[in-house]
């Protein structure tokens, strides 16, 4: 029976070979390895300590991928699989707390919650309610331009630094700074047409307000 | 697929942003031309960009740490958890709140500790925990804040600990700084708790000043072991968790192997820091930092961000601590230096190391408190002095250049010796030089070469008590069971030896010792705690030592691990490369086992060691040999032979000639083999080799057994056994025992191969060799069923099938499987036969093992005929009608027996002439060779001729099969001839001569608890009966056939019966039944 190192070996190499049932059969895998590094990640950073989402991914990679005679090629695939399943999880685990927190549906999500989407703001809700929309605009980002996505995903997820998200996508470094200068506008840009409706009448109306401020003071 | 648009914008955005802000709105208008959309769309991207700097600035993950511990209830005074009374709240810890408790039962404060609820979303974190509170638990030493226990409210847990009352070091020193003797002190206490923690695998991680309280009467206590993990770098997976034991101790690594990047920023090692692999030397970084901050006041490696204190701690030499503090010796600088050194190789490289120098600066500054200026003809001081010159001369006093770093380094190593007063001494020079020899043999696998030079060393110092373990070592592979234990014995009798034992050589010592007394698992244990401390250069040696162990234990996948770490730490390390290559063919991984064996000839030749090459050559012989690419295992074999006959090895020249006659041998050439065996035995005997000569015996033994000169094969397994009592070979003896039970059985010798067999059992049990055992209890068990003792051979083939699922063995699994259906199969019992040969057919079609398969598919097609199944008996027998034609003539029992098998079914379906013809064949392919064939086939031939009216051809088949069956000596052979010969003789019309005969067929039938054929066997005697017009006897008999007949419907269970009725012999029996019945 292959080891499971082994199957995630076998499965990156069918994958790569054009095989995609291959990533099927490896999201699972990873997906949960990814889960319990998240926990993992939490759990230190409750207590104030400093964690690397890279150099946990890292580990995961040498925990589940046969490294005799390292292949990059197959760093780069799982790194990829790695940065899609760690999104999942936050994913999920985002849409968790939202529903324990009585946050059903994000479509009736109030002014407040909506602003927060693209507040710096650090409250436990607004967090949720962001990591799920950039998830959703990282969808609608992948249909225009996948690449950018991907850039987005190593970096924003994974934590990977331009040079190492340069090497897994095989595309060069100020490629990689464009990709994220571009998508962070982007994605920034649909997150505030998501803010809604509401907020930028309400900015209008403030501004409306002022205008007939002036207007009577004068 | 990107739009032509979308790369519009995108051009026109990286275009506009190469401009100043001010005119990128002239440009944008410009370049977009008419396009309103396009021009719109990249204005407001250009202001969102304004916006969006600090936009995903927060990584993913640490957002999601927001609203991670939502819901973490509070607890108020007095509330009740179990048996504990919360009082208050006393901070957030490690792992979350914490409380100050008491423990009503037990009459004691207690600190509480809440795990985050999101630790336990799942299963899996749940276990976690346990495990990690099960670990930290047995953690007992006085300055280590111990754990009580863990315990759950409602769907939390929570971990009840000591609560110590104190200050932590972190106020002590921001309020009263500890005097340098004090800190020293501290840092000694905090060293001896975590050298404990070491050895019993667990790592800190996050050792500071924080997590250090000192008691009001200066007890010191490390906290919060809680972020421990177990040392196991890289041995994990968990994917594979799901279905493991918790108790299982690789699982325990495998659990823990996941969080090495945990710690505080200003505390953490550079590995740590960069995500690297941390092993326990991290603690003697952190370690290092804590004395630092304690003797200086401030922590070596500070920033405005974390990202710039983990920068700093990566690439930042802080200036030693003198500069700071006055009162430092530079002694303690060269020591922080060395524990804060980036690069682990170059720190102390345990603990207990550390421990040890911290000891020594200790004692340095009772004896001699003076400062280290003054004069002092220490060479350690000198350098120090002088490298502190050196800093003062190139000026930059605030950094340790690396070189100084160095020097200081490689002084500090010498300090404990220069100042320890053991008065030891080092093994004398002759002894040492042959202890390498040795070693370096020994890890190339050539243990006899090992042996000799172990014995030199030990004869050259008689006080080297490792030579001696070393020495036991060897025996023990030589298979001189005897003489290891006694220098074993003899290296346990030396503790006080003057030679000098490192705390590492007594750990060795220990490993040895549990080896060669056969306690595996606490050799692996002691290993592995050897590997875990070994400074760098020993690091990859005893990791091969590791493999080993685990390889002896059949743990072959660690053992894969132990090789790939050893490879890793040191790539230049050919054994390790060896072993894998030997253990990567083991699991038929052959590329990579190829690709192991490269690597280790290049790394043997590039060392210029022959030995280690010819090792190769030989090893690589034998992986190809299980390829059956036996011309290229020759190639090898035959230059493995030409190498070892140039360097004078006569160990490698007598192994490389016995694997040759192997290939002879399984390439047909016989004589050749026995010639070439029968050398190597010699030149073994002529070279004291005696292990390898009753091995070479025993295989010579084989190659007679496998050609049939069973008088040969006899008399060499003797002489191998003769020769392995003088010799004290326990393994060879028993290996002789299982082989000449094994011939006896052949034989047809049951009581003697019972007895031989019987023999070699206790030490196979003992010494867990589970193939010997395995075969040895396949023929215990065949025996036994012959002997028609059913239940003790089921017991006997139970424990072969437990011996083969322990060891994850798929292979002897489904081969126990096939066993024990066949010994069901002779009782009749076809449903649970059936059972245990399906299940046993489905492993060897995952395994995709040609021949098992095929006689799994016949032995199951036979089977499936029994009970009426025709259609899947057809199928499975067509099945191994294919495997056989596939093996094209290699396997002449296998074609047989599916030629008996169809010829069977077609007898059944009354298809006679096709049987007679099917059986012809079998009776033709199993010659004299295959007893069971010859006689069954002989068996149905007669049937099926006397069945279509051929009577008088059919009672001498019968007559042949009853005399060969005879002769075989097989009880279950001769009452199936028995039948059939009663049934021939019947109808050739001899009533007499049936009714005798089938009675006493009858007999054998009930006896053995074969109710099928026993009814049978009643029929023909009622038919008999009847034609002798012995009415009365007749319709007795009848009326027991019936009996039995009908109790099959139970034994077996309705559906079974209701197709065993359909079957048409069965159906004609019932009518001939039914005429004398009624």
């Amino acid at each position: 029976m292959p080891t499971p190192r082994e199957s995630v070996t076998a499965l990156l190499i069918r994958w790569r070979n054009g095989d995609q049932s291959a990533l099927e059969e490896l999201f699972p895998i990873v997906y949960e390895e990814m889960h319990a590094l998240a926990h993992l990640y939490m759990r230190g950073e409750r207590a104030g300590h400093t964690l690397q989402t890279s150099a946990l991914v890292n580990e995961a990679y040498i925990r589940l991928v046969d490294h005799k005679g390292i292949n990059w090629q197959n760093r780069n695939h799982f790194m990829g699989v790695a940065a899609r399943a760690m999104r999942r999880v936050l994913v999920d685990h985002a849409r968790h707390f939202l529903t324990v927190k009585h946050v059903e549906k994000l479509d009736r999500v109030d002014l407040e919650a909506a602003a927060s989407l693209i507040s710096s703001e650090r409250s436990p809700e607004s967090r949720a309610v962001q990591l799920i929309a950039v998830h959703e605009a990282l969808e609608k980002l992948a249909e225009i331009d996948e690449r950018k996505c991907r850039v987005v995903e190593l970096r924003y997820i994974l934590e990977l630094t331009a040079k190492e998200t340069a090497e897994v996508l095989d595309i060069s470094e100020s490629s990689v700074n464009r990709d994220w200068d571009l998508a962070k506008a982007w994605l920034f840009r649909e997150l505030t047409r998501r803010a809604g409706q509401d907020v930028q009448a309400s900015a209008q109306i403030e501004r409306h307000l002022k205008e007939y401020d002036k207007a009577d003071s004068q | 697929m990107r739009s032509h648009y979308w790369t519009k914008i995108e051009n026109v955005w990286h275009d506009a942003l190469k401009l100043p802000v001010s005119e990128r709105s002239a440009f944008v208008e410009a370049a977009c031309g008419p396009d309103q959309a396009c021009r719109e769309e990249v204005e407001s991207l250009l202001t969102c960009r304004m916006r969006a700097e600090s936009f995903l600035g927060t990584p993913a993950l640490a957002a999601a740490a927001e609203f991670c511990e939502f819901n973490q209830d509070e607890l108020a005074a007095g509330t009740v958890l179990d048996k504990y009374t919360i009082r208050r709240e006393i901070g957030s810890g490690g792992m979350g709140r914490v409380y100050l408790a008491y423990d009503g039962s037990l009459k004691r404060q207690v600190a509480i500790k809440f795990l985050p609820s999101c630790l336990e979303a799942n299963d899996l974190a749940r276990r976690r925990l346990i495990v990690e509170a099960q670990l930290l638990a047995g953690l007992d030493h006085p300055n280590i804040c111990s754990v009580h226990e863990i315990n759950q409210r409602g769907e939390r847990s929570f971990i009840a600990m000591q609560y110590v009352d104190g200050a932590t070091l972190a106020d002590r020193i921001s309020r009263d700084r500890p005097s340098v003797s004090d800190a020293l002190d501290i840092a000694i206490r905090i060293a001896e708790a975590v050298a404990f923690a070491h050895s019993r695998g667990i790592i800190h991680r996050d050792i500071k000043p924080h997590n250090v309280i000192i008691t009001p009467v200066g007890e010191v206590k490390v906290l919060d072991f809680g972020v421990a993990k177990i040392m196991q770098p890289g041995a994990a997976d968990l994917g594979a968790l799901g279905a493991s034991d918790r108790s299982d101790p690789c699982q325990f690594a495998r659990l823990s192997a996941t969080g090495a990047i945990i710690g505080t920023a200003p505390y953490m090692s550079p590995e740590q820091a960069s995500g690297g692999i941390v092993d326990a030397r991290t603690d003697l970084f952190s370690l290092g930092t804590l004395l630092y901050e304690s003797i200086t006041g401030t922590p070596p490696f500070r920033g405005p961000t974390e990202a710039k204190v983990l920068d700093k701690v990566r690439n930042f030499d802080p200036p030693p601590p003198s500069q700071l503090n006055p009162e430092v010796r530079l002694e303690i600088d060269a020591l922080v230096a060395k524990a804060m050194s980036k690069d682990p190789e170059a720190r102390h490289q345990s603990a207990i190391e550390l421990l040890q120098h911290l000891q020594a600066v200790k004692r340095l500054m009772t004896i001699e408190p003076a400062p280290p200026a003054s004069v002092s003809h220490d060479f350690w001081t000198r350098m120090a002095v002088a490298s502190a010159a050196l800093n003062r001369a190139l000026r930059r006093p605030q950094v340790f250049t690396p070189i100084i770093a160095l020097m200081l380094g490689v002084a500090a190593w010498s300090l404990p010796t220069a100042i320890s007063e053991l008065k030891t001494r080092a093994p004398l020079s002759d002894a040492q030089y042959w202890y390498d020899e040795g070693t370096r043999a020994f890890r190339n696998a050539s243990y006899f070469v090992a042996g000799k030079a172990f014995e030199k060393a030990v004869n050259s110092d008689g006080e080297f008590a490792l030579a001696h373990a070393r020495l036991a070592q060897a025996y023990t592979e030589l298979d001189a069971f005897d003489n290891a234990r006694s220098e074993i014995d003899r290296a346990a009798t030396l503790p006080n030896s003057p030679v000098r034992l490192s705390p590492l050589d007594r750990l060795y010592l220990q490993g040895i010792r549990q080896e060669v007394l056969g306690e595996l698992g606490p050799a692996i244990a002691t290993y592995k705690s050897v590997a875990d401390h070994a400074a760098a250069a020993e690091r990859p040696h005893a990791l091969v030592y590791l493999g080993r162990a685990y390889e002896k234990n059949e743990q072959f996948e660690e053992a894969v691990e132990s090789y790939q770490q050893a490879a890793q730490v040191a790539p230049s390390d050919a054994a390790a490369f060896l072993r894998l290559g030997i253990l990567y063919g083991r699991r038929r991984s052959f590329d990579a086992s190829k690709d192991a064996f490269d690597m280790a000839d290049s790394l043997y030749g590039a060392l210029g060691d022959l030995e280690g090459a010819t090792e190769v050559h030989y090893q690589r012989g034998f992986v190809l040999m299980n390829q059956l690419r036996m011309p290229e295992a020759r190639a090898q074999l035959e230059e493995a032979l030409k190498v070892s006959d140039t360097t004078q090895n006569q160990y490698q020249y007598v192994r490389a000639m016995f694997a040759l006659s192997s290939v002879d041998a399984s390439q047909g050439l016989g004589n050749q083999a026995q010639d070439k065996a029968i050398r190597a035995i010699e030149l073994a005997r002529a070279n004291g080799m005696e292990n390898e000569a009753t091995g070479g015996l025993i295989w010579l033994g084989n190659t007679f057994f496998r050609q049939g000169q069973y008088a040969d094969a006899d008399r060499s397994y003797k002489e191998a056994l003769d020769l392995a009592r003088n010799n004290n070979g326990r393994l060879n003896e028993a290996l002789a025992l299982l082989q000449l039970g094994s011939l006896r059985y052949q034989q047809g010798k049951a009581d003697e191969a019972l007895s031989y067999l019987e023999q070699s059992l206790p030490f196979l049990q003992r010494g867990g060799y589970r193939a010997w055992l395995s075969l040895a209890l396949t023929l215990l068990g065949r025996l036994q069923s012959q002997k028609g003792d059913y239940q003790i051979a089921l017991r006997t083939l139970d424990e072969q099938l437990q011996l083969a699922e322990r060891a994850n063995d798929q292979a002897s699994v489904a081969f126990s499987h096939a066993e024990i259906g066949n010994v069901l199969a002779i009782q009749e019992l076809y449903p649970e036969a059936l059972g245990h040969l399906d299940e046993s057919y489905h492993i060897y079609k995952s395994l995709n093992v040609g021949v098992s398969l095929g006689y799994a598919s016949v032995e199951r097609g036979g089977l499936l005929w029994q009970i009426g199944r025709y259609e899947e008996a057809r199928a499975a027998v067509e099945e191994a009608h294919s495997i056989a034609e596939s093996l094209q003539g290699s396997q002449p029992e296998l074609a047989a027996s599916v030629d008996l098998m169809k010829a069977r079914l077609e007898l059944s379906l009354q298809h006679f002439k096709e049987s007679i013809g099917q059986s012809r064949e079998a009776v033709r392919l199993a010659g004299s060779q295959y007893a069971e064939i010859a006689v069954r086939a002989r068996c149905t031939l007669g049937l099926a001729l006397s069945r279509s009216g051929h009577a008088r051809e059919a009672v001498p088949w019968c007559q042949q099969a009853l005399a060969l069956a005879r002769q075989n000596g097989d009880p279950r052979l001769r009452s199936g001839a028995t039948f059939a010969t009663a049934e021939s003789l019947l109808a050739s019309g001899d009533a007499r001569g049936a009714l005798s005969t089938a009675l006493n067929a009858q007999e054998i039938f009930a006896r053995d608890g074969q109710q099928d054929s026993e009814w049978q066997a009643w029929l023909i005697a009622a038919r008999a009966n009847q034609l002798l017009a012995q009415e009365a006897a007749a319709r007795d008999c009848a009326l027991r056939a019936q009996t039995q007949l009908s109790g099959l419907q139970q034994r077996w269970g309705s559906e079974v019966y209701e197709h065993y009725l359909a079957r048409p012999d069965v159906q004609n029996y019932r009518r001939q039944l039914n005429l004398i019945a009624h």
